[in-house]
C-alpha cells in the first residue's frame, strides 16, 4: 500500500518524525543519505542495528532499509529485526559482483533497483516484489532517473506489439526470464509495481516521475541536503498525489528555500557511478 | 423511482494508496450492470464530494492520509460527506478506510491522527504484525446478499458464502460494539472466527482488500448499496 507517495531516507529520529508528520507513506533508515556516501568514500554497509531501531521505534508507518548488493546476511538480519522492506542497494558498495540475493528465500519483501526492463525482471525473477529505478543516487539530478523511467515504459510498450513467436528472441534480447517476458508482454506492464528514485530534488521532479508511469517515489539526499527538509518533505507528498495539477504543482513549490546542490552527471568520473553496480 | 435514481457517480478517495485498482474494479461491476449507470471518478479535492453519491476510501498509510485530511478542511467535509445530511451517502472504508471510519482506535502514533468514526467497533492498527506477516486466507462471507452472487470463475473457493482475503498490514476489528453493526465476512486461522467485514447502515468497512483480486462481488455489493440509498432518499 506505498502506492502514490513517497518513501523518504533519514538518519536519525528526529528527520523520520518529520518525514511521518509530512505524510511520507514510509522511512528508509540509513546511516548517511546518498549525496554524503557519495562524498565520504569508502566501503558503505548495512547501518547498525541500534540505528535501525532507533527508526522503527519512533514511527508507526512501514520502515525500509538497505542491504549490499549479495549480502544475503545482512539481509537475514533486517528480517529479524522487523523491517518491512529490504531494499537491496547500488547505493552501498556491492558485496557480490555476480549475483544478487535469493530474495524467493526470505519473508519480508525486497525492492531492488533498474535502469532497464531487462535488468527489472532479472530481480524479479530473483524474487523482489517491488521495482524501483536506479536513478543515479545523491546527484539530485533528475535525468537518470528519466533515463531509466523512459527505458522501463518504451520497453513494455514495444514488447506487447509482438508476437508470441518472437518472445523467446526478446528474452534473449533482454537477459530476461522467459516466463516472466510472456507475462509481461500480455499484460503491458510489470508484474510488480514501479517507483522512481535517484536524484529526485523538487516537487516537480517527484510531479515528473509519476507522469512517467512511476506509482511512488523515493526521495534520499533531495529532503535532508535542502535548507528547509519539513517544508520541502511536505510538499513533495502533495506533489506526488496532485501529479498532473500544475496549479497545486506551483502553489506546493513557493517559499521552499533552496533545494540540495547536486551534481552533473558528466562530472562524475565513470568508476563513481552508482547506477552500474548490479545488472 | 425518478429518472436521475438510474444513475450513480462512486468516488474513490485518490490521495494515496491502492485507489487505482478500486476504480478498475468498480468500473468492471459497473459494466455488468443493467439496472444503473455508475460513473466512477479518483477524488482528490474535498469539491469532489458534493456530486458523490458514494465514496471507497482505499487502503494506504492511514497517517498519510490523516496529513491530507488536516488540510483544507478535507476532513470535516468528508465527515459531513459520510455522517451528516438528509441524503445518505455510502462509504467504503478498506484497511487504512476501516481504521478512518472506526469509532474506536487503538495505538495511535504520538501526535493522533484524523478519524471519521461511524462504525461502532474498535480497531487496532497492524493487528496482524509488519509487512512480513501479511497474507491471504479463505474468508466466511456472512451478508447473503454477498454470496447470492457467482463466484468468480476459475476461483478455488467452490462455495458461494467464501471469498479470498488479500490483508496487507491489516488493521483488526477488536470488538463490535452494537448491534447496529452488521458482521459481513470473518476469517478463522484456528484461533476463533474473526470479524474482517462489517456494515453500520450506509457505512462499510473490510480489512481486507477485494481489489487485489479478481472477485468483483464486493465491489458490486457496494454499487447496490449506493444504488439503493439514493432512490430511497430522492422518493
Amino acid at each position: 500500500m506505498l502506492k502514490g507517495g513517497a518513501v523518504m531516507d533519514v538518519t536519525n529520529a528526529e528527520q523520520a518524525r518529520i518525514a511521518e508528520d509530512a505524510g511520507a507513506v514510509s522511512v528508509m533508515a540509513l546511516e548517511r543519505v546518498p549525496a554524503d556516501i557519495r562524498r565520504d568514500g569508502g566501503v558503505a554497509r548495512m547501518s547498525s542495528p541500534e540505528k535501525i531501531r532507533e527508526i522503527i521505534e519512533t514511527v508507526s508507518i512501514p520502515v525500509m532499509a538497505k542491504v549490499r548488493i549479495g549480502h544475503f546476511v545482512e539481509a537475514q538480519m533486517l528480517q529479524e529485526m522487523g523491517v518491512d522492506f529490504v531494499d537491496e542497494s547500488e547505493v552501498l558498495t556491492p558485496a557480490d559482483e555476480e549475483n544478487h540475493i535469493d530474495k524467493h528465500a526470505f519473508e519480508v519483501p525486497f525492492v531492488c533497483g533498474c535502469r532497464n526492463l531487462g535488468e527489472a525482471l532479472r530481480r524479479i525473477g530473483e524474487g523482489a516484489a517491488l521495482i524501483r529505478t536506479k536513478g543515479e543516487a545523491g546527484s539530485g539530478n533528475i535525468v537518470e532517473a528519466v533515463r531509466h523511467l523512459r527505458h522501463i515504459g518504451n520497453a513494455l510498450r514495444r514488447l506487447t506489439i509482438l508476437t508470441d513467436d518472437e518472445l523467446m528472441s526478446a528474452a534473449k534480447e533482454l537477459r530476461a526470464p522467459y516466463e516472466l517476458v510472456r507475462i509481461v508482454a500480455r499484460e503491458g506492464r510489470l508484474p510488480v509495481p514501479n517507483f522512481a528514485a535517484g536524484g529526485v530534488a523538487t516537487p516537480a521532479d517527484a510531479a515528473l516521475c509519476m507522469q512517467l508511469g512511476a506509482e511512488s517515489v523515493f526521495v534520499g539526499s533531495g529532503i535532508f541536503k535542502s535548507t528547509d527538509p519539513a517544508q520541502r518533505a511536505k510538499a513533495i507528498v502533495k506533489a506526488v498525489t496532485h501529479y498532473r495539477d500544475p496549479a497545486m504543482l506551483v502553489e506546493v513549490s513557493m517559499g521552499l528555500g533552496e533545494p540540495m546542490r547536486g551534481l552533473d552527471i558528466a562530472s562524475i568520473p565513470e568508476a563513481e557511478l552508482l547506477q552500474t553496480r548490479g545488472n | 423511482m425518478s429518472e436521475t435514481a438510474q444513475e450513480a457517480r462512486i468516488g474513490v478517495l485518490a490521495l494515496q494508496g491502492g485507489f487505482a485498482e478500486h476504480v478498475a474494479m468498480l468500473e468492471s461491476a459497473a459494466d455488468a450492470r443493467k439496472d444503473a449507470k455508475v460513473v466512477v471518478e479518483e477524488v482528490k479535492y474535498p469539491e469532489q464530494l458534493e456530486r458523490l453519491d458514494g465514496l471507497v476510501i482505499p487502503g494506504g498509510e492511514s497517517t498519510t492520509l490523516s496529513v491530507f485530511l488536516c488540510q483544507n478542511g478535507f476532513g470535516e467535509k468528508l465527515r459531513a460527506f459520510a455522517r451528516e445530511g438528509e441524503r445518505r451517502r455510502c462509504v467504503w472504508g478498506t484497511c487504512a478506510g476501516l481504521i478512518l471510519l472506526s469509532d474506536h482506535l487503538d495505538s495511535q502514533k504520538q501526535g493522533g491522527q484524523v478519524t471519521l468514526g461511524g462504525i461502532d467497533i474498535q480497531v487496532t492498527r497492524n493487528a496482524y504484525g509488519k509487512q512480513i506477516n501479511s497474507f491471504e486466507a479463505p474468508l466466511k462471507i456472512k451478508a447473503p446478499a454477498l454470496f447470492r452472487q457467482a463466484p468468480p470463475p476459475g476461483s478455488t473457493h467452490q462455495a458461494h458464502d467464501e471469498c479470498l482475503g488479500v490483508f496487507i498490514r491489516a488493521p483488526g476489528i477488536v470488538r463490535v460494539n452494537s448491534d447496529l453493526v452488521q458482521t459481513l465476512a470473518t476469517l478463522d486461522r484456528g484461533s476463533g472466527e474473526k470479524v474482517v467485514g462489517v456494515r453500520q447502515g450506509h457505512l462499510m468497512a473490510t480489512s481486507f482488500h477485494p481489489e487485489l483480486t479478481s472477485d468483483c462481488r464486493w465491489h458490486s455489493y457496494f454499487i447496490d448499496m449506493v444504488v439503493t440509498y439514493k432512490s430511497s432518499t430522492s422518493l
